[in-house]
C-alpha cells in the first residue's frame, strides 16, 4: 500500500488547464465513485480549489497507481493524459504525506497563511468519506492533516497580518485606535474599495458611518446601506472632527482634502488621532496631512508596502510551521509503518515457507527413500532453518515499526524480498 | 544570613537578566512560548527577590528602605511587581522587553554599593517612614512604567507615520492603548507623588521643625510634581496626548531620575542618606 498525490496548481498549470481540470462540489461524489473503480486505487480524496485540483489515493502500485490517477484526471473532464502531463506534479510515500500537511498548512498556497485551504481539504476528505472512498489509511491521515492545520493556525502566526490592501487599511486602524469598536468613519466619494474597507471596519466593530460625495443623493444612497449619516460635501470638514478614520476614494482629479483644513479639524479633536486613508488615483488627500500630528495618511501604494511587509512577515513564521508538520509527519508515519509491518512479516514468513514446501515437493522422490522419522528430521530442520534466518530482521522491524522509519523497511523488505504485502491481512 | 542575603541577591539578578533576555527574544522572534517563559521567569525572580525583602527586613529588624543599595532593591522590587500586574490584566508581554532591563539595572548597580546592615538612622524610627518611603518608590516605578511605555509609543508612533513597518510594528499594541496606559500610570504615580509630599511634609515639620526646607530632594520632587501636574491638567483640560505626552512623560522620568539617583549621587539635603 502506498499513498500518492497527483495534482496540479496555480505554479505549474495556467489558469486555462486549471480551469478545465475540476470536481466542482456538483460532481465530486461522481468523480470519486468513478475514480474508485479504476485499476489499483485503494482509497481517494479530490481536493478541487481555484487554484489547485489534486487527487490522493492510497494504491497498491506507485506507477501503476499514479498513472490510473492521471488517466482519471484527464478522461473525466475530455482531456486525454498527454495534455495533462506536462502540469501535473507527482508524490508518493512520505513525499505525498508530507505534500497534503503542507497544502493543509497553507504553506503550498498562493498567498502563504491564507485561511481558506485549511476548509477546503477538510471538506474534500468529508465529501470521500461519505461517499466511502476511504478507509483506515486515509481516515488516520485526515485527522493527522486537521490536526497540522489547527496547531498552524493556533502556534504560528502564518495566518497573522493582512495580504490585502483593505484588511491592511483595518489592521493599520487596529494599531492606532486598538480597537475600532465605537468609532466613526466617514467616506468621502463612492469609489468601491472604500466603500469595501469601509465594510470591514463595520464587521469589526466602528459604530457610525457619515458618508459625503459632491452628488448629496449619492451619499444618501451609500449611507443608507451602512444605516449612516450622508453629509453635504460642504460640511466634510465640519463633521470630519467627529470622524476617527477618513476614507477618501473620489474620482476627483485633484486634491479633495488639504492640509490648510485638517489642521484646524485636528486640533478641535483634542489631538485625538484620525487614520486617513486614501485609496483614490488620483489621490485625494494632500501628501502633507501625514506631517500633521496625530494624523496618520496612507494611500494605496503606502498599504501595498505594508501588504509586501506583512507576506514578508508571515514568511518568517515558514520554520515554525514546518516543524509542525515534521512532528505530525513522523507520528503518522510510525503509525503507518506498524500498519504494514505486520503484513510484512506474514507475507515474508508465507514466502520463505512456500520455498520451503515447494523445495520439499521436489525432492520428494529422494526423500521418500529415507525413513520416516528421518523425514520428519527433514522438515523439523528446514523450519528450523527458516525460523533461525527470520528471528534477528524481525525483532528488528518489530522494533523499527515504532519510529518514523519503520515505514521505509517495509517498503525495502517488499523491494528485496518481491513480496505482494496486503495490509488488509492485518 | 547576611550571606544567605547576597547569595539570594545574585540569583535575583541572573534571573532578572534571563527574563531580560527572554523579553527580548520574544519581542525578536514573536514566537509565544519566549514570552511564556520570560514570563514564569520573571515571577520566579519575583518570588526569590520578595524573600530576600523579608529576610533582609527580619535581619534589621527594619524596614529594608533606609540606604542606597536597599532602596534600589526595593525600587527594582516594586517594579516588576507593577509590571506583572500590568501584564496580566492587559496581556502586554512587550512591555517586559522595556522594564524588565530597568530592574535588572536597579539590582546590578544595588550590588556594586556596600550592603552590610548598619544601625537604624535614629531620623527613620518614625511611622511616617514606613509610609513616605514605600510610597514614593511606587510613584517612581509607574513613572517609570509610563516612561518606558512612553518610548513605546513614540517607536510605534515613528513607524506608523513613516510607513515602514518593521518589528516593532507587529509586536506592540495599538498607539491608543500605549498612550492611554502611560496616561494611567501616570495619574497613579501623580497621587502617589502627592500623597508621599504631603505626608513628608508633615513628617519635616516634626523632624526638621518646618514643613518645608528647599532641600536638594524636596526641590526635584517640587519640580517633578510640577511637571507631571502640567500633563495630568493639560490632559484633561486641552487634550494632551500623543506625542506630546508621550514627550512630557519621558521629561517627567528624567527629573525623577534626578530627585532619586542625582540627589544621592551628587549628595547633599537632609535627604542625602537615602
Amino acid at each position: 500500500m502506498q499513498i500518492v498525490a497527483v495534482g496540479l496548481n496555480h505554479k505549474t498549470a495556467p489558469v486555462a488547464i486549471r480551469e478545465t481540470i475540476s470536481f466542482p462540489e456538483a460532481v465530486v461524489r461522481d468523480a470519486l465513485k468513478t475514480l474508485s473503480k479504476y485499476k489499483h486505487i485503494k482509497e481517494c480524496v479530490i481536493l478541487s480549489t481555484c487554484n489547485r485540483v489534486e487527487v490522493y489515493a492510497v494504491v497498491d502500485e506507485p506507477e501503476k497507481g499514479i498513472h490510473s490517477v492521471k488517466t482519471f484526471m484527464a478522461h473525466y473532464n475530455g482531456k486525454k493524459t498527454s495534455d495533462l502531463e506536462d502540469h501535473l506534479y507527482t508524490y508518493h510515500g512520505r513525499d505525498a504525506v508530507n505534500h497534503v500537511f503542507r497544502v493543509v498548512a497553507s504553506l503550498d498556497s498562493m498567498i502563504v497563511g491564507e485561511p481558506q485551504i485549511f476548509g477546503q481539504l477538510k471538506d474534500a476528505y468529508n465529501f470521500a468519506f461519505e461517499s466511502g472512498t476511504t478507509r483506515s489509511i486515509f481516515n488516520t491521515l485526515f485527522k493527522y492533516a486537521s490536526q497540522v492545520g489547527k496547531e498552524v493556525r493556533s502556534e504560528t502566526q502564518i495566518g497573522k497580518n493582512a495580504v490585502s490592501i483593505s484588511f491592511a487599511a483595518v489592521e493599520l486602524a487596529k494599531k492606532i485606535f486598538g480597537d475600532v469598536e465605537g468609532k466613526t468613519v466617514m467616506i468621502v466619494g463612492a469609489g468601491e474599495m472604500g466603500e469595501l474597507t469601509a465594510r470591514h471596519l463595520v464587521s469589526n466593530g466602528v459604530s457610525h458611518v457619515l458618508v459625503t460625495n459632491r452628488t448629496f443623493s449619492k451619499a444618501e444612497e451609500l449611507a443608507e446601506q451602512f444605516h449612516g449619516t450622508p453629509v453635504p460635501f460642504e460640511k466634510m470638514y465640519e463633521k470630519m472632527v467627529e470622524a476617527d478614520i477618513v476614507i477618501s476614494s473620489t474620482g476627483a482629479k485633484n486634491c479633495v482634502i488639504s492640509k490648510a483644513e485638517v489642521a484646524p479639524v485636528l486640533q478641535r479633536r483634542m489631538n485625538r488621532p484620525v487614520f486617513f486613508i486614501d485609496i483614490a488615483v488620483p489621490r485625494d488627500i494632500e501628501a502633507e496631512v501625514n506631517s500633521l500630528d496625530n494624523a496618520y495618511l496612507y494611500d494605496i501604494d503606502d498599504l501595498q508596502m505594508v501588504v509586501a511587509a506583512n507576506i514578508k512577515e508571515r514568511e518568517k513564521e515558514i520554520p515554525l510551521v514546518e516543524a509542525i508538520i515534521h512532528k505530525h509527519l513522523k507520528a503518522f508515519l510510525g503509525w503507518y509503518s506498524s500498519l504494514d509491518m505486520v503484513p510484512a512479516i506474514i507475507s515474508l514468513r508465507r514466502k520463505l515457507d512456500n520455498i520451503r514446501e515447494s523445495e520439499i515437493a521436489r525432492s520428494s522422490s529422494s526423500l521418500a527413500k529415507l525413513p520416516p522419522e528421518l523425514r520428519e528430521q527433514v522438515e523439523i530442520l528446514t523450519k528450523s532453518i527458516i525460523n533461525k534466518i527470520l528471528h534477528d530482521p524481525v525483532t528488528e522491524l518489530k522494533k523499527q515499526a515504532e519510529h518514523s522509519n519503520g515505514y521505509a523497511y517495509v517498503e525495502a523488505l517488499g523491494k528485496l524480498f518481491n513480496l505482494k504485502i496486503d495490509h488488509q491481512e492485518k | 544570613m547576611f550571606h544567605l542575603h547576597l547569595s539570594l541577591m545574585l540569583g535575583v539578578l541572573i534571573v532578572y537578566a534571563l527574563g531580560t533576555a527572554f523579553y527580548l527574544i520574544a519581542l525578536k522572534t514573536n514566537e509565544i512560548r519566549w514570552g511564556r517563559y520570560a514570563t514564569r521567569l520573571t515571577y520566579a525572580g519575583l518570588a526569590v527577590h520578595t524573600a530576600t525583602l523579608l529576610i533582609r527586613w527580619y535581619e534589621a529588624g527594619y524596614l529594608p528602605i533606609t540606604n542606597f543599595y536597599e532602596s534600589l532593591s526595593f525600587f527594582a522590587w516594586s517594579i516588576v511587581v507593577l509590571y506583572l500586574l500590568l501584564e496580566y490584566r492587559y496581556d502586554i508581554h512587550s512591555l517586559g522587553a522595556f522594564v524588565i532591563p530597568i530592574a535588572f539595572a536597579a539590582i546590578f548597580y544595588a550590588m556594586l554599593l556596600p550592603s552590610e546592615i548598619r544601625p537604624l538612622n535614629p531620623l527613620l524610627q518614625s511611622a511616617w517612614f514606613k509610609v513616605h518611603v514605600p510610597l514614593s518608590f511606587f510613584a517612581y516605578s509607574s513613572f517609570a512604567m509610563s516612561a518606558a511605555l512612553s518610548v513605546m509609543y513614540l517607536i510605534l508612533e515613528k513607524q506608523i507615520k513613516s510607513k515602514r513597518p518593521h518589528a516593532f510594528y507587529y509586536r506592540l499594541p495599538s498607539l491608543e492603548v500605549l498612550d492611554a496606559l502611560s496616561y494611567r500610570l501616570i495619574s497613579i504615580g501623580f497621587s502617589l507623588l502627592t500623597i508621599t509630599i504631603i505626608i513628608g511634609t508633615f513628617w519635616s515639620l516634626k523632624a526638621w521643625g518646618s514643613y518645608w526646607e528647599w532641600e536638594p530632594k524636596q526641590t526635584w520632587s517640587l519640580i517633578s510634581w510640577i511637571i507631571y501636574a502640567t500633563q495630568v491638567h493639560g490632559r484633561s483640560v486641552s487634550g494632551w496626548r500623543g506625542k506630546k505626552a508621550a514627550y512630557w512623560s519621558l521629561l517627567g522620568f528624567l527629573t525623577i531620575i534626578f530627585t532619586y539617583l542625582g540627589v544621592n549621587v551628587f549628595g547633599g539635603g537632609l535627604h542625602g542618606f537615602l
